[in-house]
């Protein structure tokens, strides 16, 4: 038979629930206990994209976000996984605040076209940022016109 | 030259929790051309050609979002992975598969506390605390700083993740103690 997983999916539960106790903490806004783990995790097993993925996320969801070592972990994820949206939303995002707008709309394409029945937390968020600038920019264009127009 | 508006005043009116960051980073990676939320004054030209070129791109996505969206409401945290891609039963219960970490496999899972340890080995590099000790003792008779820091960096990453997955089976044992002074 066929195996169509991916490359960097891992069946071990285990180092599933490893990953999982990562995420659980992540979720909490625990990033310091999530990259120590997702860390540990990388150097277990470096062909899971989970590892990748979680840290690329974390250095995303820093306050400011490290967006070197974001595209880092998320361009490794990808290329282990390239079938999660939420992934792919993510590298998006990168390349986004990079202001690299066409590699950006590529991967958030990626994401939206993987999550067609728009379930995917992670692909609804990128759905979100797209509509949000999207609105931003008709706003500024509506404020200018205004502005204009009364002057 | 078009006329002058604070960003702030155009972004903040859509009260986007996630969007503000992301302008902010677009805003640095060009230059500073969108810096300045906190309300510095911006040219509206150059401004608005930025977010052209951003509706240009990003426009073209419109057919693929399925219909209308809930302007600005987004996630503050990016998701690291799909649910999808993730067995559910781990995902939400993950103590129910951890080992144990130390103690030799007295718990009902019947696993080994020597998967804990191992695991922290891993993550120092595959060896254990005792060669990570030797690796020091080493560092430090040879006095270069280059191996001392390595050495430490080492025993360090062990420490943390046998920590961390210390902290995790006393989570889990204390859910449980909970679930049963509940049942009581």
């Amino acid at each position: 038979m066929a195996n169509t997983k991916p490359e960097g999916q891992v069946d071990d539960p285990q180092f599933l629930a490893i990953v999982a106790l990562a995420f659980n903490y992540y979720q909490q806004g625990k990033l310091h206990e999530a990259e120590t783990i997702f860390r540990g995790l990388q150097l277990l097993n470096p062909k899971s994209y989970y590892s990748y993925a979680g840290l690329g996320a974390i250095a995303l969801a820093k306050k400011p976000a490290d967006l070197t070592e974001a595209q880092e972990n998320l361009s490794r994820a990808v290329e282990l996984n390239p079938t999660d949206p939420s992934v792919q939303a993510n590298m998006g995002e990168v390349l986004l605040r990079r202001a690299k707008f066409d590699d950006a709309a590529s991967y958030f394409k990626k994401a939206l076209e993987l999550d067609p029945q728009q379930k995917d937390p992670g692909a609804n968020r990128a759905r979100a940022i797209i509509s949000g600038l999207t609105n931003v920019a008709a706003e500024v264009e509506r404020l200018s016109s205004t502005k204009g127009a009364a002057a | 030259m078009g006329p002058i508006l604070p960003v702030a005043e155009l972004v903040a009116p859509l009260a986007m929790q996630a969007l503000g960051p992301i302008v902010q980073d677009i805003g640095k990676s060009l230059g500073g051309a969108l810096g300045g939320l906190g309300g510095a004054q911006q040219g509206a030209g150059g401004l608005q050609g930025i977010l052209q070129e951003i509706t240009q791109t990003l426009g073209q996505l419109e057919k693929l979002l399925g219909g209308p969206q809930q302007g600005g409401i987004c996630p503050g945290q990016p998701f690291p992975f799909s649910p999808g891609q993730f067995p559910p039963g781990i995902r939400d219960n993950p103590f129910s598969r951890l080992p144990n970490f130390a103690g030799g496999g007295s718990g009902d899972l019947g696993t080994s506390g020597t998967a804990w340890a191992n695991a922290a080995a891993n993550a120092a590099g595959g060896k254990s605390y005792s060669q990570l000790q030797s690796d020091l003792s080493a560092a430090e008779q040879s006095g270069d700083p280059a191996k001392l820091a390595a050495a430490n960096a080492a025993i360090q990453r062990y420490d943390n993740f046998a920590q961390m997955l210390s902290d995790a089976e006393k989570k889990k044992n204390d859910t449980i103690a909970s679930i049963s002074r509940n049942l009581n």
